[in-house]
């Protein structure tokens, strides 16, 4: 195993190992709430943004961290890319805590004014990291974002359409709008990791 | 595809990121291309030719031949 391949391996071991942590303890503490399925879920990938956001956050706010877990070459390359990680970062952040509202809100623990009020500001985030990628006109970002794209769709549209073949045959009930909103968050998110992975994205350099 | 871009570019003594800014693209598509992990466009390729003053063909590396009817 080389070098590279063996530091992606530890870094996403310590990743596994953060999200579970992470995810058990607001299991354990939101156990007491009789949450369903559906909000777990949610909940689940909601932390998942959460977490990827404040790394990348984290990782842009000290470059001499974020070179050891960023795909940058060095501390520079992190403070020129700074307006590209940062909206990214926010962007995701923002869906993350927009997803746990969700499940807060269905437990009565957070105002759905509130949660409107993120939805709000993660489309306006969504928007300035979109012109920002724009802006740069790389195409190898263009390409994996279109890979992402292609992937999250071709993922997200298979368990739909099968989940609402099957309810309709009266064999599961139909998927709620937090099971429908967690699917597509998760294959989002599975299809930029795949495209990114496929394209030597993750690799450190 | 194969290419010879980084024994090119380390030729030049060019880091990957001083080659993308000369590109006009991001270092880690000079990276993806170097690493065969990506095939860059045809502007772009033309753009690597016109840098080093080589042929397409130098720095990439295609083994297919037309076939003989």
């Amino acid at each position: 195993m080389s070098k590279n391949s063996a530091k992606t391996v530890i870094n996403s071991a310590i990743g596994a190992l953060l999200g579970a942590a992470i995810a058990l303890y607001a299991y354990t503490q939101l156990r007491a709430y009789d949450v369903p399925s559906d909000g777990l879920a949610v909940l689940f990938v909601g932390i998942l943004y959460l977490a990827f956001g404040l790394i990348v956050l984290i990782g842009t706010a000290i470059p001499k961290m974020g070179k050891r877990f960023l795909n940058v070459a060095d501390e520079a390359e992190v403070r020129d890319e700074r307006a590209v990680l940062l909206s990214a970062a926010a962007c995701t952040s923002l869906i993350g805590m927009v997803l746990i509202s969700l499940v807060l809100v269905s437990l009565g623990l957070f105002s759905a004014s509130g949660a409107i009020v993120l939805i709000a500001a993660s489309l306006l985030a969504s928007l300035i990291a979109h012109r920002e990628h724009r802006r740069r006109d790389d195409e190898l970002a263009k390409v994996i974002a279109a890979d992402a794209a292609a992937g999250a769709f071709s993922a997200s549209s298979a368990i739909i359409v099968l989940w609402s073949l099957v309810a309709f045959f009266g064999y599961v009930s139909p998927m709620s709008p937090l099971a429908l909103t967690a699917t597509i968050a998760i294959c989002v998110l599975l299809g930029a990791f795949s495209a990114a992975g496929e394209r030597g994205a993750l690799n450190p350099q | 595809m194969d290419n010879r871009l980084r024994q090119i570019r380390e030729a030049k003594s060019l880091t990957q990121g001083e080659l993308a800014r000369l590109l006009g693209v991001s270092r880690q598509t000079v990276n993806a291309v170097e690493t065969n992990k990506y095939d860059p466009s045809l502007p772009l390729a033309l753009r690597m030719a016109k840098l080093f003053h080589c042929n397409v063909t130098e720095i990439f590396i295609d083994d297919w031949e037309p076939t003989k009817e």
